[in-house]
Parts: C-alpha cells; structure tokens; sequence
C-alpha cells in the first residue's frame, strides 16, 4: 500500500508540473488580452493579482510536499532507527569470526577489520569504504558520566576526553590515530585532585571503536564503542589492557560547545532558503 | 527554464507591437515602463524557480523511496522475535499477539482457524507471495563446508506451485537452482531441478534435488525472516543430516513491478545464461 500512496504522490507532481504549464500559459493569455484590450486597465491588474496569487498558492503546496519528503527523509529519525538496530544485531549471534566484521545489508558477507576503508571495496555492496570519516577530530571533547567503577584509583565521576590531535597515515587508512588529554577531578576527604593525563590511542572503522593505551603504569587501558550510526555518543569501558577485561564503564557524550561542524549545516540550509524567499 | 524567459520576452515583444499599431509612442518607454508589467516579470521568475524546485523534489521522492519505516520496523519485530524464542515445541506454531497459545504445523493456513485469535488463518502467516511460480531469488552463496568453491550467484527459479485442496497447509513446488561458477576461467552456469515445499507456519522453504544425475547437489533451506516476502536467509545443507555447506542471502528479483527499463535488462541476462547453458 506504500507503493501506491508514493504512486500517487508521484502523479501529484506530474500534476503539479501541469499546472505549472498552465498557469504560464495563462500568463500568456493574459498579457496579450490584456495588452489588445488596453483600455481595460483594471481588469489586467485583476488578472495579474489573481495569477501571482494563484502561483502562491502553487509555491506553498510545493513546499509542503518537500516538508513531507523531508520528515521521511530526516536523519536523524534514520540515524535514531539505526542506533535501534544497532542493539538488536548486538543481541542477535555474531553472523562473522572474530576479526571480521559484517557488510550489512541485505547480503550477508563477512570481511576482515583490517580491510574496512583501505580505499579499496572489498564488500560487494560497498559498505567497507562508505562511512570513511572519523567521528572524532583535533578538538572534539566528549564527557563521560561514570555507571559503575571497580579499579581506578580516583574514582572519578566524570571523565573529559579532549582530543588534541587526529591522523590517518596515508598508506593504512582504515586505522586513524590519536593523542588525547583525560581529564578528570576527583576527591576524597583531604585532597581535591585536577588531572590530566596524556594518551594514545586508535580509532578502528569496522567496528567503531575508539581504544586508548593504558596512560600511566597500572594497565588500565580504555575501549569506546560507538553504536555506527549515533557518533554524539559511546560507551566507554576501561579495561586490563592484558586481559581485555572491563572493570568500569563511562557513557560518553560529544561537549557540544566546541562543536560549530552542525552550525555550519543550519546555516547552510538557511541560506539556500533565503534565497529562494528572495526570488 | 530559458524557454520560459524567451517566451516571457516574447510575449513582452508582441504587446510592444501591439501598443506600436495604437501608436501611443516609441517602443523603447513602452518595452520597459508599462508593457511588461514588472509583476508579471517577476512572477515569470517565480515560476521559473518553482520548475526548480519541483525537479529536487522529484530527485528527493527517489530518495524517500528507499526508506521504508514499516519494512525496517517489520523487520526489527521479526527479528527481536527470533531472539526472545517460542516457547512451542518443535513443528507446532505460536498464535501470536498475547495468546500463549501453539498449534500444530500442519493446521496453519489449512483454511480452519485452530488458534483463538485465529492468527494461524491470518493473510499475512498465509501470504503465498514468497513463493509464486516465476519468482526467481537471487543471492550469493558462500561456502564454508563441503564443497571448494569462491563465493558465486545462485538463482532459485520458482518454476511450478501446487497447493492441494485437501491438504493447504504446505505449497509443493518445483524450481531450478543455478549457480554461476568459474571453472578454469570460464563462466560455467551448474544448474540443477530441485522439488520441496513450503511451509507457512514457519516461512520456511525447502528444496532437494529432484532427480539423481552423477552430481551431488545440497538441499536448499531458505527462512523468510526479514519481516517481508522478498528477502530470505537460504543455507545449503547435506539432505540426510542438515548439515550446513553454505550460506546465502536472496532476494526477489523484481520482473513486473516498477522500473521497466532496469527490468528488461534482467530479463535478457538471464536469456543469455541459458543461451550458454545448452552450449
């Protein structure tokens, strides 16, 4: 029934283009009436109101279809629907080995991590080298709120990680490194502690993870996972970076005052608007 | 766009020729002062704008086709379904809805309600689409067992449907299986006749080679567990054990709906194949 209802809209514009025609050729109509008729100077102006009006009319209807297409089209519904998804696939069996990682789509195929945005398409639907960019860059800040911490030794609430530096080596594309500041505050009963401490790490395409080396000498690295569709937010646990295994998590979200990349979009957006009202 | 301006421009001219027979003055005052009336100038523009515009909302229509919130949402309750389980035996069928209730394989879509919500009779568990004589469903096999191969197309060309008055609670059906190999750097269509049925209860269709030759073919199970009658996960199994050989991902081959031009093409590919099949 979907198809129909797209069908129908579909003929609606080509009706929509129709009137379009028409109303130019009223256009027409009325200049050269108008014009071998010139004594009637009121009708025309008449004709002339009742044509502008007639393509306001025309204007707002266009508009209102593309609102509809773009409600449809909005993504952040379809990056909402794909964080969704996300945590159903995390529930359902792993489709591929363990060093692998899935096209997506409707065709199962699996890959190896390493394979995934090297500037070479590996998967049959293109899936390894579409989502290319990396969520993080010189500058972002994310802040994390702690949900439950076995091992370090500030016990900290929150933990700021400050990027200060992104790169992708030119010749392994698919693994971009980073060097971060974690920041973070803590206190017990004598002493009110600032820390900074300076960290490496990586960030991998195929599965979204961000991994930093342990910063100072107990081992304790740190794994953020984003979901792949939601990149204002991961979760991120610290680990025993022998063991692999997580001793506390922090749920991580983009600081978004040094964020202007969506101003930059909005205004874009605004602008190309203004210009039409313009016209 | 410009014929429009031309036309406008035209239209403009003939009045100016027009008012010249009334002889009310040169041409020149009249062209710009009062002839073309700067409204109807300015509403020529407009309109060329709305054209504009009117062909980004066709480009976007295309776009908004491709995101289907009912399809993904189906698809996310088919899934989250298989996870959380039924708690029926094998070979019986859950009712669904909040009845906790199981019926027998054999009684779904047999024509008799037997669950209380009468979900086993329902259109959509009795939709015969997924199986319809000249379907053909496509995907790419990828063996894991039994057989050396590289990752290859493999067609199930539905060729014959029978559903038995007395007994409607399967489909019979006969197809062709073919798979596009390379042998020795030749393009090499392996197809085999295969029968089986289809079973609503579980959306499962399976397939086994009909005839004997020297060749051993693996069955054909294909589950339509997308949410939709389109898509369906397919494994090639050893018949006597169920052991699994391969894994594909088919979907319907769309011949008669939208997208003529696309659809032709489709048709005289898979002509060509047979045409090197008999060679």
């Amino acid at each position: 029934s979907a198809g129909e209802t797209w069908s129908e809209f579909a003929n609606g514009q080509a009706n929509k283009m129709k009137s379009l025609r028409l109303l130019l050729a009223a256009l027409v109509v009325v200049t050269t009436s108008a014009a071998g008729h010139s004594k009637k100077k009121f009708d025309r102006d008449e004709a002339i109101d009742h044509l502008m009006e007639h393509t306001g009319e025309v204007t707002h209807e266009i508009y209102d279809l593309e609102a509809k297409l773009d409600a449809r089209l909005d993504p952040d519904r379809i990056q909402r629907a794909g964080s969704l998804r996300y945590r159903v696939e995390e529930l359902e069996d792993e489709k591929c080995g363990e060093h692998e990682h899935s096209c997506g789509g409707d065709d199962h195929q699996c890959i190896s991590h390493l394979h995934f945005c090297d500037n070479h398409t590996d998967c049959r639907n293109g899936d390894d080298e579409k989502h290319c960019t990396p969520p993080i860059k010189a500058g972002d800040r994310f802040t994390g709120d702690v949900v439950y911490d076995e091992c370090t030794t500030r016990k900290p609430e929150h933990i700021t990680i400050v990027f200060e530096s992104v790169e992708t080596a030119a010749y392994f594309t698919g693994f971009p490194t980073f060097h971060v500041h974690l920041e973070m505050d803590s206190h017990d009963h004598d002493d009110e502690d600032e820390s900074s401490l300076p960290a490496d790490g990586h960030y991998s395409f195929a599965d979204h993870e961000l991994f930093i080396e342990p910063p100072e000498d107990d081992g304790l690295g740190f794994v953020g996972v984003f979901d792949g569709y939601n990149f204002d937010r991961f979760v991120g646990d610290i680990i025993h970076s022998t063991s692999d295994e997580p001793c506390a998590r922090f749920i991580f979200h983009r600081d978004e005052d040094d964020d202007h990349h969506d101003d930059d979009d909005d205004d874009d957006g605004s602008v190309d608007s203004i210009i039409f009202e313009f016209i | 766009m410009w014929r429009l301006l031309i036309l406008s421009a035209l239209v403009g001219l003939t009045v100016a020729h027009k008012d010249d027979d009334d002889d009310r003055g040169g041409l020149g005052g009249r062209l710009f002062g009062t002839v073309i009336d700067p409204r109807l100038a300015a509403n020529a523009l407009r309109i060329i704008n709305l054209e504009r515009k009117l062909k980004s909302v066709r480009e976007k229509l295309h776009e908004a086709e491709e995101v289907d919130p009912e399809r993904f949402i189906n698809n996310l309750i088919v899934r989250v379904d298989d996870l959380e389980g039924s708690h029926c035996p094998e070979h019986e069928f859950q009712c669904g809805g909040n009845e906790q209730e199981c019926v027998s394989d054999l009684l779904v879509c047999d024509g008799k309600n037997d669950c209380h919500n009468h979900h086993d009779e329902d259109e959509d568990v009795c939709d015969t689409y997924p199986v319809k004589a000249g379907h053909i469903l496509s995907g790419v096999s990828h063996w894991t067992d039994c057989l050396t191969r590289d990752d290859h197309v493999t067609r199930i060309v539905i060729t014959q449907t029978k559903r038995r008055k007395f007994f409607q609670s399967r489909i019979w059906i006969r197809a062709n299986v073919e798979s596009d190999l390379e042998i020795d750097g030749k393009k090499v269509v392996s197809e085999f006749h295969a029968k089986g049925y289809y079973n609503f209860a579980h959306r499962r269709l399976t397939l086994i080679a009909a005839d004997h030759d020297d060749h051993q073919h693996y069955a054909v199970v294909c589950d339509f567990n997308y949410g939709d009658s389109e898509r369906a996960t397919c494994n090639r199994v050893e018949e006597a054990s169920n052991h699994h050989c391969a894994h594909l991902d088919v979907h319907l081959e769309d011949h008669d709906h939208h997208d003529d031009d696309h659809d032709d093409d489709h048709h005289n590919d898979h002509h060509d194949d047979h045409h090197d099949d008999h060679h």
